[in-house]
């Protein structure tokens, strides 16, 4: 475990990258990559998927919260932390080895503690899953951990501090419900965007902007466009 | 030395029994307990205006949110029928529920890396208790002896410190697998605990029923047997918040035969 490539690799949140190269690039096909690599869809009724956009912000707003919220017995030690597909790279922490895939969402490895001890998160969207089942998976890591490292010892993650209202996310942990990190959207609190009239909708979709509809044919009676070319392109 | 103290930071007061009992044979106590709880745990909250997200896992099915209280008892009637292989209930005063956070929470459900084994489980911050947002100690000393009683538990606990959840501190201490704790439980405890639940090997291994009652160094002794289900319930002090390092060492000379040590072999 310990001197382990993977995790020897620094995290940069400002860019939301590594700042060396992902020894598992092989595998994952993601170098320096963050996020999963899953791309677009945030579309994720059982919140079980937890691969989104939005799950990778809320990973990444943990990941610069954690620092400031080490414990004293972390404070002043040689560590790291791993984040998503680095987390491949830790026995344990990785489904992989188990012949499923998924991985811990984020894991702090403190070397100089006695015995040397990993602490285990996920984080999910608040309000998708329950706690037991929310608590269970990064349950599931930690004894993963315990098991394939003898002489570590691995804990549920810490309570980390809220990292409220960032570009439209607030992040928390509750607690008293160790190694779960929760997320949600906020509700929209700068002034909204006029709603697209429903008729432009199939014209947006497709790409042509208002400039084609005149070539699809004149608009219905008593249409009057509320949009200007800004609110256009923000579609 | 185990850290009891409310100090301990993300320290939690936490109540567990375990079983191997399969979880389709207990179903009807284990509802009935669940509504208990809910009566006296929940309901409470309710009435402080707390809000309250149940869900449950139906066999064959993926986890689903049930409406409360809509729907609260359809789902006890599942949970009695055994469709509902686990529950988990969560409720939250308004001043907790508007930070996200949750005031009480219990679950029933399968041991995480053990489904053979079933847990119930409740707990909340120490601060709860203190500011009467739940019911004192006793009340809960009182849920956890009818919880092992319902589910006939191997082993149980009442404590405050951190987690406890995946592995007990004892066992991180001895670095013990909580795995092997959890499947081993039946014959050794996974530690010295403010409330403790005994079953038929530990007790044996301590000298039988009566030994535990004369000798254990603990301020209560409450004898749950029932027939074929030898369960005795030990409290330490007369003060969860309040226990002293002797306390806690004298306990733990008194189980010492059946607690693990670092070279425990697992029993067959």
């Amino acid at each position: 475990m310990r001197g382990h490539d993977g995790v020897h690799r620094y995290y940069d949140p400002s860019t939301g990258q590594f700042l060396n190269v992902d020894p598992l690039v092989d595998e994952t096909d993601t170098p320096y990559a963050y996020s999963a690599g899953n791309p677009i869809n945030e579309i994720d009724p059982s919140g079980l998927a937890d691969r989104t956009p939005l799950h990778n912000q809320a990973v990444s707003l943990t990941v610069a919260a954690l620092p400031g919220s080490y414990p004293a017995e972390l404070r002043g030690h040689i560590s790291s932390i791993c984040a998503m597909n680095a987390c491949n790279a830790i026995p344990g922490a990785s489904k992989k080895r188990n012949g499923n895939t998924g991985y811990a969402d984020i894991v702090v490895l403190d070397y100089q503690a006695e015995p040397p001890t990993a602490y285990i998160w996920e984080v999910k969207k608040y309000g998708s899953i329950s706690d037991s089942a929310a608590q269970a998976e990064a349950a599931w890591y930690v004894l993963n951990f315990k098991q394939q490292n003898p002489g570590w010892r691995a804990e549920l993650g810490f309570a980390v501090g809220n990292a409220p209202n960032f570009n439209g996310l607030d992040t928390w942990s509750d607690p008293t419900l160790a190694g779960v990190r929760w997320y949600s959207q906020l509700e929209v609190t700068r002034p909204r965007v006029p709603d697209v009239d429903p008729r432009l909708v199939p014209y947006l979709i497709a790409g042509l902007g208002l400039a084609a509809i005149g070539q699809r044919g004149a608009p219905e009676p008593g249409f009057r466009s509320t949009l200007s070319a800004t609110t256009t392109t923000g579609c | 030395m185990l850290q009891t103290s409310i100090d301990v930071p993300d320290a939690i007061v936490l109540a567990t029994a375990e079983t191997y009992e399969s979880f389709h044979s207990i179903s009807q106590e284990v509802s009935e307990w669940v509504e208990r709880m809910h009566g006296s745990f929940i309901h409470a909250l309710v009435e402080q205006g707390g809000e309250v997200d149940v869900w449950v896992h139906v066999r064959g099915e993926t986890e689903r949110k049930v409406s409360y209280p809509r729907d609260w008892e359809k789902s006890i009637a599942e949970l009695a029928a055994g469709q509902i292989t686990s529950i988990s209930i969560g409720a939250a005063v308004p001043a907790d529920a508007l930070r996200g956070l949750k005031t009480f929470r219990l679950w029933t459900t399968p041991v995480q890396g053990a489904p053979e084994i079933t847990r119930i489980t409740f707990f909340a911050r120490p601060s709860a208790l203190i500011d009467e947002l739940l019911p004192p100690p006793s009340v809960w000393a009182q849920a956890i002896q009818e919880g092992a009683v319902a589910i006939r538990a191997v082993d149980g606990f009442l404590t405050v410190g951190r987690a406890a959840i995946v592995g007990t501190a004892y066992e991180d201490q001895l670095m013990r697998s909580p795995l092997v704790g959890v499947q081993e439980a039946g014959t050794l405890v996974r530690g010295f605990f403010w409330g403790s639940i005994l079953s038929a090997r530990h007790i044996a291994a301590l000298g039988g029923i009566r030994r535990v009652k004369q000798d254990a160094p603990v301020v209560r002794v409450v004898d749950l047997s029932r027939p074929n289900h030898e369960l005795v319930y030990l409290e330490l002090t007369s003060d969860l918040f309040a226990v002293a390092e002797d306390d806690e060492e004298q306990l733990r000379e008194f189980l010492a035969p059946v607690l693990p040590t670092a070279n425990s072999v697992r029993h067959p």
